[in-house]
């Protein structure tokens, strides 16, 4: 009797407008509900999928049942809040111009979220080059993406930006191409090069059998006769053969005697130097052995007429 | 060298020395092969420890799921089926299980790995690169070096067909071994010119041999069979 009286008049109690005491409470455990729904369904599937679906596939999941269960608990919320839609469309025009102003940033993330979502552009994983920014995409939210950089900042780039910026993806297909460029001595045999390089290059596991790698002449250089060396890797490892290869080819060429020479030039004068070249001799280089030195040691200023020297 | 065996284990052929030994309550686990080395500390009381080849897909990293052998050309007439054996590269797996779960511990190889592209270099798949010479009967080679992949070509089309390639898929690639041979059972039925499907099948080349077990069937949830076939839909030849 009691307790239906108290519970009465905590009922009518109005906190804001019609907003009851009833009414806030109903709202706190919707908001409540809603969080531990979204919270469950998250773990539910990251335990079902966690496996099964790649992390990209999984987190897009995951994301979009999120959203959607944030956009259920709103219309939950809505007939509790006394939000009457149909004001809104009464006040309609300038309500709507003003929010549309007001929020045209955050409805630009929104869409182009959306759409970045659903066109597919970049996954979680990629390793992209937005504008200056190289790194991997760690995180595509609805309003903003998250990239790593390769020296491991945190860069939050809104959804807008990302909609209209040159986005390039390097990963996107299976193989990618690189080259170097190796440049060997006039006197040296480039077809016997050519011949060790590409048999090196056969022999790295990431260097693709096909698309086969291209070694040629590509230029007699001012100092060297320029080989060049393309390669195909698959994208996820060819910064492991990249990394590695060049070195290899300049152990494997100089092996063989085939040498990678330093820029030069020839200088012919007009009249003949008036000196024996053969004794011409650099200057000699003296050798400073090396010496301890004693930390005790100190060494006061010298008083005139005197020196350090012994 | 392939079997089930305790945790009382040393192996040694030529230059491969496989050994699980006692340390206290721990087991050890060395291998050495050529220049590369793998060592493991094992704590288990009691189990069992299997040797046999898995899907040669995982050296030196996990790049793909397709394996790719390469082979002499050979023309088929049309509605015609032909036999015919190539060979794969054997990857080795050590497992050691307990009950039903098992663990793969190493994985190592004599075969050199090397990876191609089948298809176009935009929509194509990376695969584990294989030339294969074609025979028409059962060939022996080294089964700790290389297995034999026994291929049912089917000519489904109404015109002649030259193939010369073969891709299979990891899910699904049944291996099963003896003392003298590792085997795949595979179909490829060729239903356009350029276009081919494969698939590998549930059964030896001969009677008495054992599965190996499936290090990709144990790590992703059993697909239905028709799943498991793979479209190559970028050439035969």
């Amino acid at each position: 009797m009691v307790f239906n009286a108290v519970a009465e008049y905590y009922h009518n109690i109005s906190l804001f407008g019609e907003t009851t005491t009833t009414d806030i409470i109903s709202i706190v455990l919707i908001v409540l509900g809603g969080f531990i729904i979204i919270r469950i369904v998250r773990n539910r599937l990251k335990r079902s999928f966690g496996d099964k679906l790649p992390k990209s596939d999984l987190d897009f999941v995951m994301t979009l049942s999120t959203y959607l269960i944030y956009l259920i608990t709103i219309l939950l919320l809505l007939p509790y809040l006394h939000f009457d839609l149909s004001g809104l469309f009464v006040a309609g025009g300038i309500v709507a111009l003003a929010l549309a102003f007001a929020t045209q940033n955050i409805v630009s993330n929104l869409v182009s979220g959306l759409f970045l979502m659903f066109e597919r552009p970049i996954k979680i994983g990629d390793n992209v080059s937005i504008e200056s920014l190289t790194g991997t995409v760690q995180n595509i939210q609805i309003m903003s993406t998250i990239v790593r950089t390769y020296d491991g900042i945190y860069v939050r780039i809104p959804n807008s930006k990302m909609f209209t910026s040159d986005i390039t993806n390097l990963v996107a297909h299976p193989a990618r191409r690189f080259e170097y460029t190796v440049g060997i001595r006039y006197q040296d045999d480039a077809a016997k090069a050519i011949a060790l390089i590409k048999n090196l290059i056969d022999r790295q596991p990431y260097a693709l059998k096909s698309p086969g790698p291209l070694v040629y002449v590509d230029k007699l250089d001012e100092s060297s006769v320029n080989i060049v060396v393309k390669v195909w890797a698959p994208s996820l490892f060819w910064w492991d053969l990249r990394t590695a290869l060049l070195w290899k080819i300049k152990v494997e060429l100089e092996k063989n005697g085939i040498q990678i020479p330093f820029p030069q030039r020839e200088l012919w004068f007009n009249n003949t130097l008036n000196a024996d070249m053969k004794t011409v001799r650099p200057p000699p280089i003296r050798e400073v052995p090396y010496q301890e030195t004693d930390d005790c040691l100190e060494v006061g200023k010298p008083g005139p007429g005197e020196t350090h020297d012994p | 060298m392939y079997g089930r065996y305790g945790y009382d284990l040393c192996i040694e052929k030529g230059d491969l020395k496989i050994c699980f030994s006692r340390d206290g309550d721990v087991v050890r686990y060395s291998r050495t092969l050529g220049d590369s080395t793998m060592e493991r500390i094992i704590a288990s009381d009691g189990g069992r420890v299997i040797i046999n080849p898995v899907e040669p897909l995982n050296l030196p990293d996990e790049v793909t799921r397709f394996l790719e052998i390469r082979f002499e050309s050979i023309i088929i007439e049309p509605g015609a089926t032909r036999r015919i054996y190539l060979t794969f590269p054997i990857e080795i797996g050590v497992f050691i299980s307990k009950k039903a779960a098992f663990r793969c511990i190493d994985i190592f190889s004599r075969a050199q790995p090397k990876y191609s592209l089948y298809g176009p270099t935009d929509t194509g798949v990376i695969t584990r690169y294989h030339w294969s010479p074609l025979s028409l009967a059962l060939p022996a080679p080294d089964p700790c070096c290389e297995g034999v992949v026994e291929l049912d070509i089917v000519n489904t089309t109404k015109g002649w067909v030259e193939v010369s390639r073969v891709v299979l898929e990891n899910y699904g690639m049944k291996i099963y071994y003896d003392g003298n041979l590792v085997s795949i059972k595979a179909q490829m039925r060729v239903i356009k010119s350029t276009i081919a499907e494969t698939c590998c099948i549930r059964s030896p080349i001969r009677e008495g041999m054992r599965k190996s077990i499936e290090l990709y069937y144990t790590r992703t949830i059993g697909l239905s069979e028709s799943a498991l076939t793979f479209t190559m839909d970028a050439g035969v030849h």
